[in-house]
């Protein structure tokens, strides 16, 4: 049977294998959906456009977008780096947090409809820093609070193919808005230098598999891919404490034809690769979400146990090369750790049946955990996540696109619901004890 | 068995229109008529069964909310294709960096009816179709489960047609790769001494 004949006779029967596979039945929440959409109105009719033009207009309307002169905007971007680069040494310097570690909590940075506001206090007025028609979202202040980073949509629709999306750097007011990165396909974690003068990130095609690479804050410039070969993706890269020697990260490798994860190391500059972990993890579901201890020493990252379908929490030291599991209990189901400003807690997601709770407990897995705000449903989109404040007291509860919660990280319990914030707290500013 | 195509009757375009119209009722029976395989594709794509069932639930109430705006009732299928797949590579796209989204359960709880096929077929192209990416899955599953033309299959993806072909084409080979790598791999692998 010739390499074409197989090929044949697979695609011939591959329409019946997927019905063998997957079984088409009625499921049974059905009436879940029904009660849904009875309680969603729909949309005006008069609100489509496409159904009052004739699609050519509608199409043409992209098409007619005028072309940036990007010679003359780069001109102008590169004049007021230079510009912000002469106000900086002129003038006097402020006192700024360490890089890694505890700090004192300064501003809180959400987006709404597209615009980034600050508030100095959690009751404090709102103030737009970054407003007008750009499509702007996430993002946070550098680690000496003296900047913004964040995200603007430049081309496509959320979600779609031609989705284009820059990294941006601006002052802490807002001014001097700086695009590092020009267009990217599906940008994703990113993490600052030590130093603040560059960024780390994935971008690319996932279904091609995502790639690192490292932006210049200080000015703009092409980004620099920190290549890894065609045969390595990379996920979660985030910079190791207290010096940011390293660049901490989950990749996966391709050996044999079949892709598998493990935890990796690099220098900044591309040298000093080194894996940190076995590399046969499964390519989707092991060593998921590795998050650095802000002094360096531990990794925790998370693993899918298939003996009985639960995420675990585990715990690399990385000056002995122990690794242990967090918490022995098989059946609880935890996953996605971060650390306290003082890597001494952890903040991670409890599942119970189709439940997100944040949880707050010691990073050494002794004592009791506590619950941090109400439990989620998991909903589609929804990412419920938690995050320490940079002194370490409060976590804020992040439901995406639903509710922002602060919660005092040592009694846990319901918290308080920022009604300005819904889902879409970006960044808390350090600032220097 | 041939694959499981529809063709919208002229009773769908009735109730489509009527849902258009926001009739609740046309609407539901709309759902009972799809959700069956639009679960069974969620599930091929995603190959976890909670997050199909968010996938689907999102793409129904997307549906029921955009129904006005919906031109051609005849094309209320490929439509409600297209939004079940967005749903679903979204979740996967959203979720990627926390992964709870790719637990890639095994479908073997669902119960197997006698179709035919031998069990060694459906095991072997079940776990080589888990090894495909979520977008290339996607493409087959819209293309041999969901019986949609590949000009069909790349709209409802948002790709170019050309890049919906050499998806299909790369995930084809390496499903046909995967079979033949397994030990005792019966359906397609090559007669004792015969080269290729």
């Amino acid at each position: 049977m010739s390499a074409f004949d197989r090929s044949r006779r697979l695609q011939q029967e591959l329409p019946d294998l997927l019905i063998d596979i997957a079984v088409p039945r009625v499921p049974d929440y059905v009436d879940d959906i029904l009660a849904q959409t009875a309680a969603t109105r729909q949309r005006p009719r008069w609100t489509f456009l496409e159904r009052w033009l004739p699609m050519f207009v509608v199409a043409r309307r992209r098409v007619l977008v005028p072309s940036l002169p990007w010679r003359t905007l780069g001109a102008i971007a590169m004049l007021i780096v230079l510009l912000a680069a002469a106000l900086l040494i002129a003038g006097s310097r402020p006192k700024v947090p360490a890089p890694f570690g505890l700090a004192r909590n300064g501003a809180l940075l959400y987006s709404v409809g597209g615009d980034l506001f600050v508030r100095d206090s959690i009751d404090g007025p709102a103030r737009l820093v970054v407003g007008g028609p750009t499509d702007d979202f996430t993002g946070g202040f550098t680690r000496d609070g003296t900047r913004l980073t964040f995200l603007r949509r430049t081309a496509g629709t959320e979600g779609s193919q031609d989705e284009r999306i820059d990294l941006m750097v601006a002052n802490g007011d807002g001014t001097n808005v700086v695009d590092v990165s020009g267009a990217l396909t599906a940008p994703d974690w990113w993490d600052l230098a030590p130093d603040d003068r560059s960024i780390i990130g994935i971008a690319g095609d996932p279904d091609q598999g995502q790639h690192l690479y490292r932006y210049d804050l200080q000015q703009p410039s092409e980004p620099v891919l920190i290549d890894l070969g065609p045969s390595m993706t990379v996920a979660t890269p985030n910079f190791r404490g207290p010096d940011g020697r390293e660049i901490i990260f989950r990749g996966r490798t391709i050996a044999d034809g079949t892709w598998h994860s493990g935890l990796f190391a690099l220098h900044a500059d591309g040298t000093g690769f080194r894996a940190l972990t076995p590399t046969t993890g499964d390519a989707d579901s092991d060593y998921l979400f590795p998050q650095p201890s802000p002094d360096g020493r531990l990794v925790t990252y998370t693993m899918w146990d298939r003996a009985v379908s639960k995420n675990r929490i585990r715990m690399l030291d990385l000056t002995t090369g122990a690794d242990r599991l967090v918490t022995a209990d098989v059946l609880l189901n935890d996953g996605f750790a971060s650390f306290s400003p003082d890597s001494k807690r952890i903040t991670f997601v409890r599942y119970a049946g189709n439940q997100e709770q944040i949880m707050v407990m010691a990073a050494d897995g002794g004592g009791p955990a506590i619950q941090i705000g109400p439990a989620y449903r998991q909903l589609a989109g929804h990412d419920v996540g938690g995050s320490f404040s940079p002194d370490g007291t409060q976590v804020i509860v992040n439901d995406s696109s639903l509710e922002t919660r602060i919660v005092d990280a040592t009694t846990g319990g319901e918290g308080r619901v920022l009604d300005w914030s819904r889902g879409s707290f970006a960044g808390w500013q350090r600032l220097a004890p | 068995m041939a694959a499981p195509t529809r063709v919208a009757s002229v009773d769908q375009r009735v109730l489509v229109e009527r849902a258009g119209a926001g009739d609740h009722d046309a609407f539901s029976q709309l759902v009972r008529g799809t959700v069956a395989r639009l679960d069974a594709a969620a599930r091929l794509i995603l190959h976890d069964p909670e997050l199909a069932r968010d996938a689907v639930q999102e793409a129904y109430v997307l549906a029921w909310r955009d129904l006005p705006g919906l031109r051609d009732p005849d094309r209320f299928d490929a439509w409600l294709h297209r939004i079940t797949v967005r749903s679903c590579l979204t979740i996967l796209r959203r979720r990627r960096h926390r992964a709870v989204e790719v637990e890639l359960t095994p479908m073997t709880d669902v119960p197997v009816g006698d179709t035919g096929s031998s069990i060694v077929d459906r095991d072997q192209v079940e776990r080589a179709l888990r090894r495909l990416e979520p977008g290339m899955r996607a493409v087959v599953v819209l293309h041999y489960f969901l019986g949609l033309p590949l000009p069909d299959a790349a709209e409802a993806l948002g790709i170019p047609l050309g890049t919906a072909k050499s998806r299909l084409h790369r995930s084809l080979a390496a499903m046909r790769v995967a079979i033949e790598a397994e030990p005792g791999s019966e359906a397609f692998e090559l007669p004792r001494g015969q080269m290729v």
